[in-house]
């Protein structure tokens, strides 16, 4: 069946803010569902309330609006857009509920707007429990004991008679919501009690618990036609009990037989037939591997972080697909537009994939770790390599968190490390490191935590292949280490741990840079392959490519001009997709510039990881030694690489990889630099005549008693060096300081702790500015909460609502000399604080910041894109800069925090950012705008004020 | 380390591949090709169509749930050698009674592994297929490069009947589960020990045919059916085969159904020509189009040659094409019972997708013999 005509225009419904559970996958399909839909002709109209979107992007869709996703503002689009069909699988579960319920008020039906791909009554057979599990036992596929349960009484009932644990589920619930494991009575009640709480329908689902059995996912495709294939299947290292968004994921399936891989296939295809799905889906199964007994767990008729994940771990654009099979089209008349080959063959990869949660509790210290039913990571990475081993390791140090290896420490005793592997947290993999160091046998770990011997011994190699190094660390070791994934850094680690010398005054680059050398001239190289989709059976010029330790290397350097950009690794508090929006504008902006771009990156989710949007992709983890063999592998035309956009990340290469005698685009490693002293950045403001609040570094305690007095009080802390906010606090008194300095400890002497006079009941001001160093295009933006709420959580205001012209003139004017002083190329970011009139500057970023989508496109003026083309030598002069927003229009951005997640946190804002993402409103008017911010944040209206955005 | 084994790989053309033994020491020829699962290692080792062939795992983990008896295709392993990028020992799959290192040395097949399997299934799919040399030894006792190149030269895959080593010594008859059951005859050219399960898991009858028994010997056991099997080698030279099926193809009204080896058998009993690929189609992911329907199905392939579809005479029809190469996958009589698909419906490796096409068949012959009986 060719694409069914009928269909000339389609909303595209998004996923509104990233909240846990819901990230940048849904930016990544729903920019793919506009691209496909586009190409074949189909005007679309996009709705999503989140602006640090690509999909939101004046030129991805035919027409865009940032607007509330509820029931009366899509109904708005609609009438005025007329559509003639709604994708609802590209926005998660926040489009799939939207688009039930505007089907329920009657408003697909009155303006004859068709749901195009799975139809409604398809996800609402995979979405009740019940009738699904009724449908399933129908066509001979094996679901759990279970029953749904309007209150306590039933579901003790239902233990009475099938026994504890159980697990007790809230229906249509995301990321786990409301879920978890009642192993007795008293479980049961609270669990029951919460999930009633947050259930939509009044009921809660109750289901015999598998915990311990694997838990195995497959991707489908199906189309109206009936044709289905697999795109990939995963397979959790964690088992059954753990959600899956936050287990340890490889790609395939390491440890399924044929027979298990081709029954469970069977089954998820049995699925999607009876569910008569016509677009992706998601099937997870429990499979007891100790007698081959399956049950299927859970299906999501659409796309979702899975898919996202099973996408760029195959390089099959099941998105894209998806939106072509919503447009009529049967799989066997599409064609893969980069391989050429039909889209039908279902992928073969010859690499190994792991994907790693990254958690947020670095930032929410108070809170449990436990991992378990409900999501509570905020992002993840992928890497890709020839073994296990090499993949995990190379995942481990793309997490960006303090631990970039599995490290063997005193710490693990043996009840700690029994704990840890009975009771999941994210430190399993360290206790399961260090139960190999102590001798714990393979069979030990496995019964108490459940995870697959296969995985065990993977781990317990890489402890073998350690052991080896650090005993004698030669050529031949070196590139065996390599093979299995070590890095340079940990391989160095090893070589001084065994000679035990740290020579006084070195620099951990130089040493690093040695350490390569050395295994350079031992031969020990990185080669590249690339993921074609189809392990090598046929010729493809697929642009995507990871690194491995063998013979060929299949990356021909590209040719002509080019530029690498560095994107900003897993989504966290304080670095979330609004790095990747910037990233994206870069390669745009170099690709319109006739430049190549190449990106670096590891998270899976996103767009900038689309293969097809850059000139190349390299999935890497963003470390020192990587990026440099990306640059390498590069060098020859390759005119440096951009580290402002991938948030502190990537900023953070800068200095190494230019001591590297890497050419950094932009803002000199120097400006930086000054930016990130407060020494010299307190000269350069006397120097230019802009106040400060009074201020000290404190290295020690004493500093502490000496300093203290002159700043006076209340004073703002944080340790240098932080990201989005950790450890800062605001603090009022000297006692509540004294033992603010006690908890940090031996933290102090590594990292001065910054102590700033805290100006009560100032107006926060948040500039983006983009710059040659000598002019300058300035966002201003009013924040709402007054100072002290970190930048990151508070709403703010564009065009400025209550700053006097007084005011916003010195803002022009010290943005204005800064850029010019630092020589700012490209984005910085400035923020103030305005008390009495006068501006006071805060904090000087040399870099994108998380407001340049919102500032983007409140202005309509890409700032990312003029930032890239001043990087490539432009002046700010050369670049005509329209404004695209109309006279008295207001966009207010507000933010989404987590609470939900963690019940135990206080729910209240303060200099630490806490919140996952964000929602623009524009109106005419400030209320209006405010509402819509809101409402897009997924507020209601009859929400008290303390549960908004929660 | 004295008994860590070595492995070297030796192209006819004189390309050197060095890297760890494993499995059996010794030396072996064969065709070298690759194969995309990422499952069923065993299973492929264990098909007789893998028969005179180097197989390259193109997954780089071969061996993580073990080897067993329920695996196996065969009696033995047909493949000469295997490469793969790792060999894994088993990490306690409950089908498994042993590592695949272990079962590969009781088969008395080398391995080669620790090798970049990747840029060597380029160099075969840019070269195409090609006789190759791979010995696995000790450290020292490795032959020479130019011993083992001579000897991959010595191999001329296409004129040698491999058909004889895997086909059943002997004609054995596997009586019906069910007595309504139709009675069929598959002529073992080297069938894999799942289609047999599969016509008796549907109940049927099932004589298994050596490939030595003509038309009339196979008429004598009156099938209700014939299902031509795969196997390995090309089959244009398997006059005999070829016969034996255009001799079953003359019968009329018989139901004749050909997989693999023996679609191409009917091709060729029928007038038509078949062409050597350049690397073939060895895979679980293989996308094939039913041109009636538009119908699309996933399915397991091993082969090297395929029918020519302009040498095919009139009444004959293609029913299925490749979806990535457009290669014949499907081909049929116009007007008599008589058909062959280029895949394996049988899995065994594999997706069941068209397990589908078994029972059709064993309809086809269950119709069959109510006629024959009202004739």
């Amino acid at each position: 069946m060719p694409r069914d005509l009928l269909i000339k225009k389609a909303l595209i419904i998004g996923s509104g803010p990233i909240v846990i559970g819901q990230a940048a996958e849904f930016d990544y399909a729903g920019t793919q569902a506009c691209i496909s839909c586009r190409e074949e002709g189909v005007k679309v109209v996009l709705v999503n309330s989140n602006p640090a979107t690509i999909q939101t992007d004046p030129d991805m869709a035919d027409a865009v609006y940032i607007e509330p996703l509820t029931v009366e503002s899509v109904a708005g689009i609609i009438a005025r857009e007329r559509p003639d069909g709604l994708i609802a699988t590209c926005g998660g579960q926040t489009a799939l509920n939207l688009t039930m319920e505007l089907e329920k008020a009657g408003v697909l039906a009155h303006y004859g707007v068709r749901v195009l791909g799975t139809s409604t009554y398809s996800i609402r057979l995979a979405e009740d429990r019940q009738i699904f599990a009724d449908l399933m036992t129908a066509s001979g596929q094996p679901v759990l004991a279970h029953t749904t349960v309007a209150d306590l009484w039933s579901a003790s009932e239902f233990t009475a008679k099938h026994g504890f644990p159980v697990v007790v589920r809230s229906p249509f619930s995301l990321g786990g919501t409301g879920s978890g494991h009642a192993a007795n009575e008293a479980e049961l009640e609270n669990l029951v009690g919460d999930a009633l709480k947050l259930s939509r329908t009044g009921n809660v689902l109750l289901e015999r618990s598998v915990a311990g059995w694997a838990e195995i996912e497959y991707e489908v495709l199906r189309d109206s036609a009936g044709n289905s294939m697999i795109i990939c299947n995963m397979e959790n290292m964690d088992p059954m009990g753990v959600h899956t968004g936050e287990s340890i994921v490889v790609a395939p399936s390491q440890t399924l037989s044929d027979g298990d891989y081709q029954r469970l296939r069977s089954a998820a295809l049995d699925i999607v037939r009876s569910l008569d799905v016509r677009g992706g889906c998601n099937c997870q199964f429990a499979l007891n591997q100790a007698t081959g007994e399956y049950a299927i767990i859970e299906v999501n008729p659409r796309l979702s972080r899975s898919s996202a994940l099973a996408s760029k771990a195959t390089g099959y654009p099941i998105a894209r697909v998806a939106a072509k099979i919503a447009l009529g089209y049967t799989l066997p008349e599409l064609r893969n537009d980069i391989t050429g080959a039909s889209v039908c063959a279902e992928p073969a990869l010859d690499y190994v994939v792991v994907k790693l949660p990254r958690w947020p509790f670095d930032k929410f210290r108070s809170v449990d770790r436990h991992i378990g039913m409900t999501m509570k990571s905020t992002g993840e990475v992928m890497a890709i390599g020839r073994s296990f081993e090499q993949a995990f390791l190379k995942g481990l140090r793309g997490l960006d968190v303090r631990s970039s290896h599995l490290e063997v420490t005193e710490s693990w005793i043996e009840e700690k490390i029994a704990c840890a592997l009975a009771h999941p947290t994210p430190q399993r993999p360290a206790a399961i490191y260090n139960a190999i160091a102590q001798g714990w046998t393979t069979e030990r770990i496995t019964r108490l935590s459940h995870i697959h011997p296969w995985f065990i011994e993977r781990i317990r190699s890489i402890y073998e292949m350690e052991a080896l190094c650090s005993a004698d660390l030669s050529g031949v070791h070196i590139k065996a280490a390599k093979r299995i994934g070590f890095s340079d850094e940990h391989l160095l680690q090893l070589e001084r741990g065994a000679t035990g010398t740290e020579a006084r005054g070195e620099r951990p680059i130089e040493r690093q840079l040695q350490f390569r050398q050395k295994r350079l001239a031992a031969g020990v190289r990185p080669t590249y392959k690339m993921v074609d989709t189809c392990a090598g059976e046929f010729t493809a010029s697929t642009p995507y490519f990871y690194s491995t330790y063998e013979e060929e290397d299949e990356a021909k350097p590209l040719e002509g001009r080019k530029v690498i950009v560095l994107g900003s690794g897993p989504i966290r508090i304080g670095q979330g997709i609004e790095f990747d929006y910037s990233s994206v504008h870069a390669v745009e902006a170099l690709k319109a510039q006739g430049v190549k771009a190449i990106v670096i990156n590891n998270n899976p989710e996103t767009v900038s990881t689309d293969y097809s949007l850059s000139d190349r992709l390299y999935f890497e983890p963003l470390t020192f030694e990587e990026v440099l063999n990306v640059v390498e592998q590069e060098a020859a035309g390759l005119l440096g690489v951009i580290t402002q956009f991938g948030g502190q990340t990537a900023l953070n290469l800068a200095r190494p990889l230019a001591e590297a005698g890497v050419q950094i685009l932009g803002t000199s490693i120097g400006s930086i630099a000054a930016t990130e002293d407060r020494q010299e950045m307190a000269a350069l403001c006397q120097e230019l005549n802009i106040p400060t609040p009074a201020w000290a570094i404190v290295h020690s305690q004493d500093d502490l008693e000496a300093l203290a007095p002159q700043i006076g009080f209340p004073v703002l802390v944080r340790p240098s060096y932080v990201l989005g906010g950790r450890g800062m606090k605001i603090i009022y008194d000297p006692d509540e300081l004294k033992s603010y300095f006690h908890a940090l400890g031996p933290h102090l002497r590594r990292h001065p702790v910054l102590v700033d006079r805290f100006l009560e009941d100032a107006i926060e001001i948040d500039v983006d500015g983009v710059s040659d160093g000598i002019n300058l295009f300035t966002v201003v933006m009013e924040q709402i909460e007054k100072a002290g709420v970190h930048s990151g959580d508070s709403s703010c205001v564009y065009p400025p609502q209550t700053l006097s012209n007084a005011v916003l003139k010195h803002v022009e004017s010290y943005t204005l000399s800064l850029a010019q002083r630092l020589k700012i190329v490209g984005l910085m970011n400035v923020q103030y604080a305005v008390k009495d009139e006068t501006v006071y500057l805060l904090e000087v970023n040399a870099r994108a910041s998380r407001t340049v989508p919102f500032a983007s496109k409140a202005t309509g003026v890409p700032l990312a894109r003029i930032a890239t083309r001043l990087m490539l030598g432009s002046a700010l002069s050369d670049i005509d800069i329209k404004q695209g927003s109309k006279r008295g229009q207001v966009s207010v951005k507000t933010v989404v925090l987590p609470f939900n997640k963690f019940p135990t946190l206080p729910r209240k804002l303060g200099p630490e950012m806490q919140s996952t993402g964000e929602a623009m409103g524009v109106d005419a008017t400030f209320a209006g705008a405010v509402l819509k911010a809101q409402l897009g944040a997924g507020a209601r209206p009859s929400d008290s004020a303390d549960g908004l955005g929660a | 380390m004295a008994d860590t084994l070595y492995g070297l790989l030796v192209t006819a053309e004189g390309a050197v591949v060095r890297g760890l033994g494993g499995g059996a020491q010794g030396t072996a020829v064969g065709e070298l090709v690759f194969q995309t699962g990422m499952v069923g290692y065993q299973e492929a080792l264990t098909d007789p169509s893998y028969a005179g062939q180097i197989l390259i795992f193109t997954y780089p983990l071969v061996g993580s749930y073990g080897t067993g008896a329920l695996a196996g295709q065969s009696s033995r392993v047909h493949a000469r050698a295997a490469i793969m990028r790792d060999m894994m020992s088993s990490a306690g799959h409950r089908d498994s009674s042993g590592d695949l290192n272990a079962f590969l040395q009781d088969e008395g097949t080398p391995a080669l592994y620790g090798v970049d399997t990747r840029s060597l299934v380029k160099q075969v799919r840019l070269h195409g297929v090609l006789p190759a040399a791979l010995a696995v030894a000790t450290q020292g006792r490795l032959p020479d490069v130019a011993e083992l190149q001579k000897l991959a030269q010595s191999l001329d895959y296409d004129c040698v009947d491999y058909v004889v080593e895997c086909s059943t010594p002997e004609l054995t008859w596997h009586p019906q589960s069910r007595p309504e059951a139709p009675r069929v005859a598959l002529l073992d050219y080297g069938a894999k020990k799942g289609m047999l399960e599969r016509l008796q898991h549907a109940g049927a009858g099932v004589w298994l045919v050596p490939s030595t028994m003509t038309a009339g010997e196979v008429m004598a056991l009156q099938p209700d059916g014939v299902l031509v099997s795969n196997g390995p080698g090309d089959p244009a030279h398997l006059g005999y085969a070829v016969e034996t099926v255009r001799g079953l193809m003359e019968q009329g009204q018989l139901p004749v159904f050909g997989i693999c080896l023996g679609h191409q058998l009917i091709a060729l009993a029928a007038g038509g020509r078949t062409t050597k690929m350049r690397f073939g189609h060895r895979g679980i992911n293989q996308p094939v189009l039913e041109t009636a329907t538009g119908r699309m199905s996933i399915t397991t392939q091993n082969h090297g040659y395929t029918v020519d579809p302009a040498s095919l005479p009139p009444d004959f029809y293609i029913t299925h094409t490749n979806l990535n190469d457009g290669t014949v996958e499907g081909l049929a009589h116009r007007s008599r019972p008589i058909w062959g698909v280029q895949w394996h419906p049988e899995a065994f490796p594999g997706p069941t997708d068209t397990h589908g096409l078994i029972e059709s068949f064993l309809a086809a012959a269950s119709n069959a013999a109510v006629e024959g009986t009202h004739a």
